[in-house]
């Protein structure tokens, strides 16, 4: 893919990602077929902003894991009361995170496939 | 994906050993304190409270009544005793039952057939619970 087109890309996209990932991505960005490009950008991202949001107001349910894609732990905090409450807690600060991961899974699923 | 089916593994254990833990203290004191955060700032039940009573009702020997408590009690149960029964297999035998049980359902759950069912028998029961005031 164009070097120009990779930069542009992840300027504006950079904070779906963590910032170790860049470098990596950046790497298979340039590497791959131009006709992957329309995939990569249309990819519908989750914002991890958000889904710290979503954890705050209803993290004991576990709907910030159910968005996420995370079914199999959304039930787990669902039917746990958020894990007793603890999870809910401990996930305030591991769902940003979680987001960015879940995120690079996806566009690696779109540069790979 | 061998790091995630560890963590997969570990959580699952983890939560087990709490969920023991906790309904072994609730058993022998019956003060009943909540841990959970929704209801303790909202004062309104949350979906899944009133499992732990529940439980505690049925292995009690009273199950109808740990059923009208919370439904929900019987998935947890069903999870409490199968899902050890599965780790203790999947180390014995160096299988991985449990995980292949748990993308089983995430793939499920990706269904609109099973989601939407789920959501409303979720928030009906959740509107039954606020209304018996758990």
């Amino acid at each position: 893919m164009d070097a120009q087109k990779v930069d542009m890309y992840l300027m504006t996209n950079s904070k779906f990602f963590e910032s170790h990932q860049i470098p990596v991505l950046k790497e298979s960005l340039l590497n791959v077929d131009e006709s992957k490009l329309f995939g990569v950008q249309t990819a519908q991202l989750k914002d991890p902003t958000m889904m710290l949001i979503v954890s705050l107001l209803a993290g004991t349910f576990g709907i910030d894991r159910f968005l996420i894609g995370d079914t199999g732990m959304g039930i787990g905090k669902l039917l746990t009361c958020g894990g007793f409450g603890l999870w809910a807690i401990v996930d305030l600060f591991l769902i940003m995170g979680a987001t960015r991961q879940k995120n690079i899974e996806k566009i690696n699923s779109i540069i790979y496939l | 994906m061998i790091k995630r089916k560890k963590s997969l593994y570990i959580l699952i254990s983890t939560l087990l050993f709490a969920a023991y833990v906790w309904l072994f203290l609730n058993h022998q004191s019956h003060e009943g304190t909540s841990t959970c955060l929704f209801k303790n700032i909202f004062h309104i039940p949350c979906p899944s409270c009133g499992v732990t009573r529940a439980i505690l009702l049925i292995t009690g020997g009273d199950f109808m009544e740990g059923v009208m408590t919370n439904p929900l009690s019987i998935v947890v149960l069903l999870g409490l005793l199968c899902l050890p029964v599965l780790i203790f297999l999947d180390v014995l035998f160096r299988k991985n039952y449990l995980f292949q049980l748990y993308n089983y359902t995430e793939k499920a759950f990706r269904s609109s057939i099973v989601y939407i069912p789920f959501i409303i028998i979720i928030f009906v029961n959740w509107l039954w619970n606020i209304h018996k005031q758990l």
